[in-house]
């Protein structure tokens, strides 16, 4: 949000149909209570939480319940979901493609490998398909290039090949094992 | 383990295990994998990838995988370009795409064929080639992947003077080779067409003898697109272009592109 919005003397903020994220001097909107699974407490705006389709149909089916627990989801994940999903509300308020993909870009650099694997299951299971996409790209762009060893370390899989049968394998398609970035 | 796709929260859930998400787990999710991360990373690295575990050795090979990846970008990196003129055809590539590092390979020799053999045709990421020069029963004609390397021999069909390639893998993983074979009947030089099918098998004919006022050398370098071959008038004499409906088994002419315009004579 530019600087002006943030000014005290903001009346107008009021009349608007959607609730502004930012807007705490306004008319204040609903807010929803987030419960991850290492017991944290998230209150997100109404509208950040109903970006999550899982926490959408929960309310559909329970609307009188004020916190939803979501017992697989950790707290640091879920703390940037929710920073992602908050930006992603303004650009629903004032579409900019161009800021939005440069935003989206930026949201998955700054990432460690951790935190974009992390994220994923977080995106997947409260059902949020444009973060699942960017972090998906990232993790493949990330790994495209490295070898066979760095991506096994960046998933922590077991190689359970004998090293006759990796031998094999590398045989088969040797050309595609060149020009491999370093790890 | 748990699904990812359970919905939360029915009461009793919330004092469920705490699950802890990890990179692990990601791994162990077939689901998952398969389709957000694997489906996004070009062949490249499909096919380096396969040895990271056994697990991922089968998503990857897995039929279904190829297909979903198929559906989700066929942008061809690149070109190959043939040289002729030496004992085996050397290939030069031409990168279309930043991404390409390394062709596949640079000339093709098929160990159990001993005479030279020539690309008649690519089609959708797969190769025909044929013997150059027929041995005491015709021509052996191959289908080839440059990306797996793997190699099908074709049964030999006799007294073919052509052949085309159909394969359209968002439609089918299988492909079907159509070859044209020459006929007599009735005293009269008549052409019929073969179907090979790497699904179902063995040569059969399809439709009847026909003529046309073409030569032989119509039936090599067809096109195939949209689920059609093309075999045009390579002569430029005849002006008699056919296309072979492959679904429908039908075999159509069709009409002389427009002729080219000579400046300074009227016609």
């Amino acid at each position: 949000m530019s600087s002006s919005t943030d000014s005290p003397t903001l009346t107008t903020e009021t009349t608007q149909l959607s609730p502004q994220p930012d807007t705490e001097t306004a008319k204040p909107t609903k807010k929803i209570t987030l419960k991850s699974s290492d017991n944290q407490i998230f209150e997100v705006e109404e509208s950040v939480a109903m970006e999550f389709a899982t926490v959408k149909s929960f309310f559909e089916d329970s609307p009188s319940t004020d916190t939803v627990p979501l017992p697989n989801v950790t707290a640091k994940p879920l703390s940037q979901v929710i920073e992602f999903c908050k930006e992603q509300i303004k650009f629903k308020a004032n579409p900019d493609e161009a800021q939005k993909k440069k935003y989206n870009a930026e949201f998955v650099t700054e990432k460690s490998d951790k935190d974009l694997v992390d994220m994923i299951p977080v995106a997947n299971y409260l059902e949020i398909k444009d973060l699942l996409d960017v972090l998906n790209q990232a993790v493949a762009d990330r790994i495209e290039n490295k070898s066979v060893e760095y991506v096994r370390s960046f998933f922590g899989i077991d190689n359970d090949f004998t090293a006759e049968e990796e031998a094999a394998l590398r045989r088969e398609h040797a050309w595609a094992y060149e020009g491999v970035d370093e790890d | 383990m748990l699904s990812f796709k359970r919905i939360a929260g029915s009461s009793s859930s919330s004092q469920a295990v705490p699950f802890s998400v990890s990179a692990e787990t990601i791994a162990n999710n077939e689901d998952l994998l398969t389709e957000l991360i694997l489906l996004r990373l070009p062949i490249k690295s499909l096919l380096k990838f396969k040895c990271v575990s056994k697990h991922w050795l089968s998503l990857i090979s897995n039929p279904h995988f190829s297909r979903r990846r198929i559906s989700c970008d066929t942008s061809p990196c690149g070109l190959f370009l043939i040289e002729r003129g030496s004992p085996y055809a050397g290939y030069q590539t031409v990168a279309l795409d930043s991404n390409l590092s390394k062709p596949p390979f640079k000339n093709l020799t098929f160990a159990n064929d001993p005479s030279e053999i020539e690309l008649i045709q690519s089609c959708n990421g797969l190769l025909l080639f044929r013997s150059l020069r027929p041995g005491r029963s015709g021509r052996i004609y191959y289908v080839y992947n440059p990306t797996t390397e793997q190699q099908n021999t074709i049964p030999r069909p006799r007294r073919a003077v052509g052949a085309a390639l159909a394969f359209d893998p968002s439609k089918s993983p299988h492909y079907k080779v159509i070859c044209v074979r020459e006929c007599h009947q009735w005293l009269q030089h008549q052409y019929e067409i073969w179907m090979y099918s790497s699904n179902s098998g063995p040569w059969r004919v399809s439709g009847d003898p026909f003529n046309t006022k073409g030569s032989d050398e119509q039936f090599n370098g067809g096109v195939f697109c949209n689920g059609v071959i093309y075999w045009l008038d390579v002569s430029g004499t005849t002006g008699v272009s056919l296309c072979f409906d492959i679904d429908g088994e039908k075999l159509h002419q069709m009409p002389p592109p427009p002729a080219p315009r000579r400046k300074g004579r009227k016609r």
